[in-house]
């Protein structure tokens, strides 16, 4: 009986101190995922799944944003699809259009057909110190940060990032990074 | 065996002794604040915190919209709400909390250091004519994420009004891409953004997305001038030119007068709220939300921040006498 009662303190410990030790199973897999889908509007309009966006032609880089109030996230690793590969999917994008990202929690940003192709950012270093010469950057929807599928506490399954392809880390204002986008609009 | 079993035991119970008997724990208040609150506050939270051990004030810094969608949009457990535009929590927030407290105020004012061009001779008189010339750079925060940014074109529209002269375009809207211009709306102007607003090449314009890094930006020297609020020039030790308070956003006396420029934004950003931004004197407010998790704990921190606001501390919003307004949904 003692040697029961034991064996079952001995047990309970020990998943205790698994719960407390171990580290916690990284969130791979965002829940959303098997459901997500990209609406793509242009002179056509496309409408995408998680697996269709993955099969788009992909770019990697290293990047990361920092907020208006100066917090930084990054940089990582990030692979996503660039936004002009995007825009082409619907017709393309005019030097005078821009790109409307929309997420389903009210938010809008837009960007340029300069800012698609690179342009216009302001860079930083990872200390937040502005660059004198700009890397050239690659907007980009991002899926994947860091190896593993953008959680959804990432902004995922899919967000806006921009990177720098050549691997060097680059910081870029956060405002564009947008969240849990599920439409691009060429305007 | 029953030996080498009970010695595992202990090994065990001393190994998870502090993982499962936590230590006393702390209350975290979740504060989301404007980011012209986030330096007054961080020396605030510690000055709370060593006289309440009990509480961790937890500070995140937003723009003051972004702060509210915290609450409103994302559903995110917030305790208290600090803006630097009272009217946003009213227009915003209605079906969230029940009232909200205005605690603050500044104005707008010409930021600058001993390095920037003119600086032994910009005063109150001429300090359009000095931002205008081909030499100075001047810096603003992006108007459709700041509202500093936004409020310094205000500024430069009510100048213009003023004065009856083009202030706006010689110091701002001539070198943008494109060049922009206000226009009369009957007895004031208003301004309307493209989408994007960009500076022309030619660098005499600065666009940040925070003031943060404008200021960076002025005290390295890619600027000479930025449009900043006076408690954050002075929370960073800044010079600045003090603006005319019929001009400068900062005086409740005025705000009829501030009330004839109006700037729209160049897209909606949020769906729950439009792109007018019309003149009105700067107001920080706060409130409660009726969800906080920690209501009793939020209060009470939200009463000595109202009180220590009133001090008319350094680098803080400048006092005013605090106002309760109910919004009803309590």
């Amino acid at each position: 009986m003692r040697r029961a009662l034991l064996a079952v303190l001995i047990a309970v410990a020990a998943v205790l101190a698994a719960g407390c030790t171990g580290t916690a199973p990284a969130n791979a897999t965002p829940s959303s995922t098997p459901n997500a889908t990209l609406v793509l509007n242009g002179t056509t309009n496309v409408t995408l799944d998680y697996a269709g966006v993955l099969a788009l032609p992909s770019v990697s880089g290293v990047g990361g944003a920092v907020s208006t109030t100066g917090i930084k996230y990054g940089p990582f690793q990030i692979k996503g699809v660039s936004l002009r590969t995007l825009a082409d999917r619907v017709g393309g994008l005019g030097s005078n259009q821009t790109l409307r990202v929309h997420a389903p929690d009210g938010y809008m940003w837009v960007i340029d057909a300069d800012q698609v192709d690179g342009k216009g950012f302001v860079p930083f270093s990872p200390e937040l110190k502005e660059l004198a010469s700009p890397p050239k950057l690659v907007p980009v929807l991002m899926y994947e940060q860091n190896g593993t599928p953008l959680a959804e506490e990432q902004g995922g399954p899919f967000r806006i990032a921009v990177l720098n392809p050549d691997g060097t880390p680059v910081i870029t204002e956060g405002s564009g990074w947008v969240k849990w986008v599920d439409r691009i609009e060429v305007r | 065996m029953r030996a080498a079993a009970a010695a595992a035991l202990v090994l065990l119970l001393l190994f998870t002794a502090g993982c499962v008997s936590a230590p006393a724990a702390r209350t975290p208040v979740s504060c989301m604040v404007a980011g012209s609150l986030v330096d007054p506050l961080a020396g605030f939270e510690a000055e709370y915190e060593a006289t309440h051990p009990a509480v961790d004030i937890l500070v995140e810094g937003h723009g003051s919209i972004q702060a509210i969608r915290q609450v409103t949009d994302l559903n995110r457990s917030v305790d208290l709400v600090a803006v630097a535009d009272a009217s946003l929590i009213p227009d915003l927030m209605a079906g969230s909390t029940g009232a909200y407290t205005t605690f603050g105020t500044t104005e707008m004012v010409v930021a600058y250091t001993n390095a920037s061009r003119y600086a032994d001779e910009i005063d109150e008189a001429n300090w359009a004519d000095v931002l205008a010339r081909p030499d100075v750079r001047v810096g603003i925060a992006n108007p459709v994420l700041d509202a500093a940014g936004y409020r310094a074109m205000l500024v430069l529209l009510l100048a213009e009004r003023e004065e009856g002269r083009q202030v706006f375009g010689p110091v701002l809207g001539d070198h943008l891409s494109p060049p922009l211009s206000p226009v009369g709306n009957g007895t004031g102007l208003e301004l309307r953004l493209p989408e994007l607003v960009r500076p022309a090449t030619g660098g005499k314009v600065a666009i940040r997305d925070g003031s943060i890094f404008l200021l960076s930006l002025l005290e390295a020297g890619g600027v000479d001038y930025a449009f900043e609020y006076r408690s954050v020039a002075e929370g960073h030790g800044l010079r600045y030119l003090p603006l005319p308070p019929s001009i400068n956003l900062g005086s409740a006396a005025y705000a009829d007068r501030y009330r004839n420029a109006t700037v729209y934004l160049g897209f909606q950003r949020f769906t729950a709220i439009g792109t007018e931004r019309m003149g009105q004197p700067i107001e920080y407010a706060l409130t409660v939300p009726d969800r906080a998790s920690h209501h009793a704990e939020a209060r009470a921190f939200a009463d000595a921040l109202v009180r220590a606001a009133g001090e008319g501390r350094a680098g803080w919003p400048a006092p005013v006498a605090p106002v309760t307004v109910g919004l009803g949904s309590q």
